[in-house]
């Protein structure tokens, strides 16, 4: 199983929430890959170089060390305004980075794993919960 | 997005597979029941040297704990990710 953190379940992770470190766990366990998406990696970083917290930024770096990293390139840009395309005509709504982290997981064929599913509810993608 | 001709190959626990029923429906699928993780040979924790690294990181965070601050600064993050979203530029919406 391929999985793409959400920012939200990354931080979680940093500080250690039980729940979510014990299901980040049994999935490493399980023999999962785990995805960093730019959109995560721009979120979590700009937050923490903005609170200039070495030590913070030096578990993020920890944390994702052995994860793989994912880009967005030619097409995917496409997939993001086709996907955006029909969400608009839907007459629905999605912030910019949860699409692009949502097409960074289904370039993945991955699982996104956030505490927001609302936030990808106009998307046909598959999304668990690790925080509840 | 058209992705219904890629082959698609998915592992973990039938749960796990399951979450992506959505996005194969109707599609054929071939499925391999694997042992499970606990049939590993004795001795051999069954890990990779990646997935041991990985874990071994959250024990290392145990020795050396968080500050208040770092705690705080974390708890605010979700906060700030709304206060700060990322927007596409204004444009009009009736198009």
């Amino acid at each position: 199983m391929r999985y793409v953190l959400d920012s939200d379940i990354l931080s979680y992770l940093l500080r250690e929430r039980e729940e979510v470190e014990r299901a980040y766990r049994e999935a490493i366990r399980q023999g999962a890959q785990f995805i960093l998406a730019p959109g995560v990696r721009f979120e979590v970083t700009r937050y923490l170089r903005l609170k200039d917290s070495t030590r913070l930024l030096r578990r993020y770096a920890e944390l994702t060390q052995q994860w793989g990293a994912s880009e967005l390139l030619g097409t995917d840009w496409d997939d993001a305004a086709e996907l955006w395309k029909g969400i608009h005509q839907a007459g629905k709504s999605i912030q910019p980075m949860d699409l692009l982290i949502a097409v960074t997981t289904l370039k993945e064929n991955a699982v996104l794993v956030s505490n927001n599913l609302g936030h990808f509810a106009p998307i046909n993608l598959a999304v668990v919960n690790w925080a509840n | 997005m058209a992705r219904t001709e890629t082959k698609l190959e998915l592992e973990g626990t039938w749960e796990e597979v399951l979450s992506h029923s959505r996005e194969l429906a109707g599609r054929r699928v071939r499925v391999v029941a694997l042992p499970p993780e606990n049939e590993k040979p004795e001795g051999d924790d069954g890990l990779s040297p990646d997935q041991r690294a990985m874990l071994d990181v959250l024990e290392e965070w145990k020795q050396d704990p968080l500050t208040p601050d770092e705690i705080e600064a974390l708890e605010e993050f979700e906060a700030f990710r709304e206060r700060h979203p990322i927007p596409f530029r204004a444009w009009d919406p009736e198009l």
